[in-house]
């Protein structure tokens, strides 16, 4: 059997108490928050095209140029940032902005890749949608000037045309002597109950995008058909 | 102090820390005893009342603008002590109150939560769900092709048009649409279409029968089942083959009989007879006559066998492919009924417990709830009218020994009145009378 100091004990109680202190302590300590300085919250691509920005649909007339801008959010981040434009996995430019130019066959970004000095990364996707609004037909029944044999019971026939840049449908509204018809994707309906004398119509068209044209003002005349007369 | 002192000393330090430990974990008092436990339930409901005992529903459409109440219950009563109750709608805070009535105008879909935390911070919560959508309009007025169109052909396209409008723009539409021969027009009228489409429509490719009538007609309603208060109901007609025309039309008549039978006959304007027809003519229905050669007709209409009717003529210019749909052709009956003694020419009868009259029209006949009869000035209730015969029973008359009147008044059916009066001889002689 052996003596141990006294000296020695009262250190090891103040070691054990010092042991159990601390482990309840750090059981309490919980990590400090991440430095959320400079952090980025939101990234976004825009297309600005004839000074208007589009930030939705994303859609550009393919006949002029326009130019894709990286947009962060919030925008003191931006300096600190690099952007890369890919296609798929290929990278087609570097900087905020992208160039797009007028040409059919040419590449158009589908992602935006942003890293930080870091190196921490962020991919966003996005559509362009290369469109053009939808652009009727001058050719239409009745033509400008157009006399007309016919009482009130015959059906008048309207016919129009549109072309449209994509395959999506177009919406028609005709307007017979400011009546409003809306005739959904029809390009040819027959409408009765023009009285004789003058009359005019007009055609306007709209695609999914609300991109519309619309026909000037076609003038016709319907007669009485055993008469003749215009009133 | 020795090693074995030391050895105690941290034993007793360990067991001291496991008691501390257990003594966190092991109380009694903290166990869950069910039988202590309260079970606790709430209930949401839309309710049409205030009133408790209405039924309520979780889930209902209204229009924006419009009022709902939002009913609660709280099992096993709301007096349980509580730390809070509310109710959210979408998530964002609504009402206070258990019960309340709240107008919701904002269109779409909403969830309304009610919630329920109890005295240990538990949270019951029901949700209840609200649609909240304008009915569609439909434009009943202007529509491809207008009403009445014709010279519409066999193997014409015809693309029919129609506006709606969705007040809330959000929700999908529905469009009932039906195409069939029109009614009256034809004996057992054909549908072409009868679809429900997804655009405002419709293109017919499957031809019609010449010189023909043929309704069709749009009810709308959105994906919340709200049907737009307006249809359209319109008519076409088509052309017939080599220019030829058609005449249909519609007779008005008074009359308790259904079907009346009808002499047609038409001339051209050198007065040749064209079409001469007795048929059997249905409320409601058309005379169609076709094929007709354009030109200007006289078209006469005559009631069969009931001479009270006036015999129609109508003037009529027939254009070349064009259906006339004439609904100008009135037969009218004038004269009122004929009142008469049955089986007598004369004016007095003898008494009799049931006294025979016959009430005669040769138009639009006569109907017992049109028929008075009256002694006197007393009304006289006891009487059947049938097949022109009207019997009236007389109680035993009082001052029997004198001269009677009764009097009969009679309208047809196009209320056109007769009245006549008739004497009843004494049946009893004054000495007879006091004899008794």
């Amino acid at each position: 059997m052996s003596f141990v100091p006294a000296k020695f004990l009262r250190l090891l109680n103040i070691c054990l108490a010092l042991t159990l202190g601390g482990l309840f302590v750090a059981c309490l300590d919980t990590p400090s928050d991440p430095d959320t300085s400079g952090r980025v919250e939101s990234i976004k691509v825009h297309i600005v095209q004839n000074d208007k920005v589009d930030s939705t649909t994303l859609k550009i007339n393919p006949r002029e140029s326009a130019t894709l801008v990286a947009a962060v959010y919030p925008n003191e981040a931006i300096d600190n940032l690099d952007f890369f434009w890919y296609y798929d996995e290929t990278i087609l430019g570097i900087g905020k902005t992208f160039p797009v130019s007028p040409d059919e066959d040419y590449v158009i970004p589908n992602a935006l890749l942003v890293a930080d000095a870091e190196n921490n990364t962020k991919k966003v996707e996005f559509n362009v949608i290369r469109k053009s609004a939808p652009s009727l037909g001058m050719e239409t029944i009745p033509h400008e000037g157009d006399v007309i044999e016919a009482d009130e019971f015959a059906p008048i026939q309207f016919h129009w045309s549109a072309k449209n840049s994509s395959k999506e449908k177009l919406t028609f509204i005709l307007e017979i002597d400011k009546t409003q018809y809306n005739v959904g994707s029809l390009t040819r309906v027959s409408q009765s109950g023009l009285s004789v004398g003058d009359h005019s119509f007009r055609v306007i068209v709209f695609d999914t995008y609300g991109d519309s044209d619309t026909l000037k003002w076609v003038n016709f005349t319907i007669t009485d058909p055993t008469t003749g007369a215009k009133q | 102090m020795t090693l074995k002192h030391l050895i105690s000393l941290v034993l007793a330090a360990l067991v001291c820390w496991a008691a501390i430990l257990c003594g966190c974990t092991q109380s009694d008092d903290v166990i869950f005893n069910e039988s202590n436990a309260q079970h606790i339930n709430v209930q949401a409901f839309f309710s049409k009342s205030l009133d408790s005992n209405t039924v309520g529903v979780k889930t209902d459409t209204i229009n924006p603008g419009d009022s709902v109440i939002f009913l609660t219950s709280v099992y096993p009563s709301k007096a349980i002590r509580s730390r809070d109750y509310f109710w959210t709608k979408d998530g964002e805070f609504f009402a206070f109150e258990y019960n309340t009535k709240k107008a919701i105008f904002d269109p779409g879909y909403h969830q309304f939560n009610f919630v329920f935390i109890d005295f240990f911070g538990d949270t019951l919560i029901d949700t209840l769900h609200l649609y909240v959508g304008s009915t569609p309009e439909l434009d009943n007025k202007n529509f491809i092709p207008a009403n009445n169109t014709q010279y519409i052909g066999v193997n014409d396209f015809v693309n029919f048009a129609w506006n709606v409008y969705d007040p809330d723009s959000m929700w999908d539409m529905s469009h009932h649409f039906v195409l069939k021969q029109a009614k009256g027009y034809y004996k057992n009228p054909k549908v072409l279409v009868d679809t429900i489409l997804y655009d405002a429509n419709f293109t017919y490719r499957k031809g019609f029968e010449p010189l023909g009538a043929y309704e069709w007609s749009v009810s709308v309603q959105n994906e919340l089942h709200q049907t737009a208060q307006e249809t359209i109901h319109s008519t076409l007609y088509t052309k017939g083959v080599n220019s030829e025309a058609a005449l249909f039309g519609f007779v008005k008549y008074n009359s308790t009989e259904n079907t009346i039978p009808l002499h047609l006959w038409m001339t051209n304007s050198k007065s040749t007879l064209v079409y001469d027809e007795t048929l059997s003519y249905a409320r409601g229905s058309a005379i169609s006559i076709k094929p007709l050669n354009p030109g200007d007709y006289t078209l006469y209409t005559m009631a069969k066998d009931k001479p009270d009717f006036n015999v129609d003529s109508t003037k009529i210019s027939i254009v070349a492919n064009r259906v006339l749909v004439l609904d100008t052709i009135s037969l009218e009956d004038t004269t009122p009924p004929r009142i008469s003694i049955a089986n007598s020419l004369d004016d007095t009868m003898d008494y009799s417990d049931t006294l025979k009259f016959t009430i005669k029209d040769f138009g639009s006949k006569v109907q017992e709830k049109r028929i008075k009869v009256a002694l006197e000035t007393s009304s006289v209730s006891t009487f059947k009218f049938s097949n022109d015969t009207l019997f009236v029973t007389l109680p035993e008359l009082e001052n029997s020994w004198s001269t009677r009147i009764i009097s009969i008044t009679a309208y047809d059916y196009s209320g056109n009145k007769a009245q006549e009066t008739f004497k009843i001889n004494p049946h009893k002689s004054l000495p007879e009378v006091f004899s008794e």
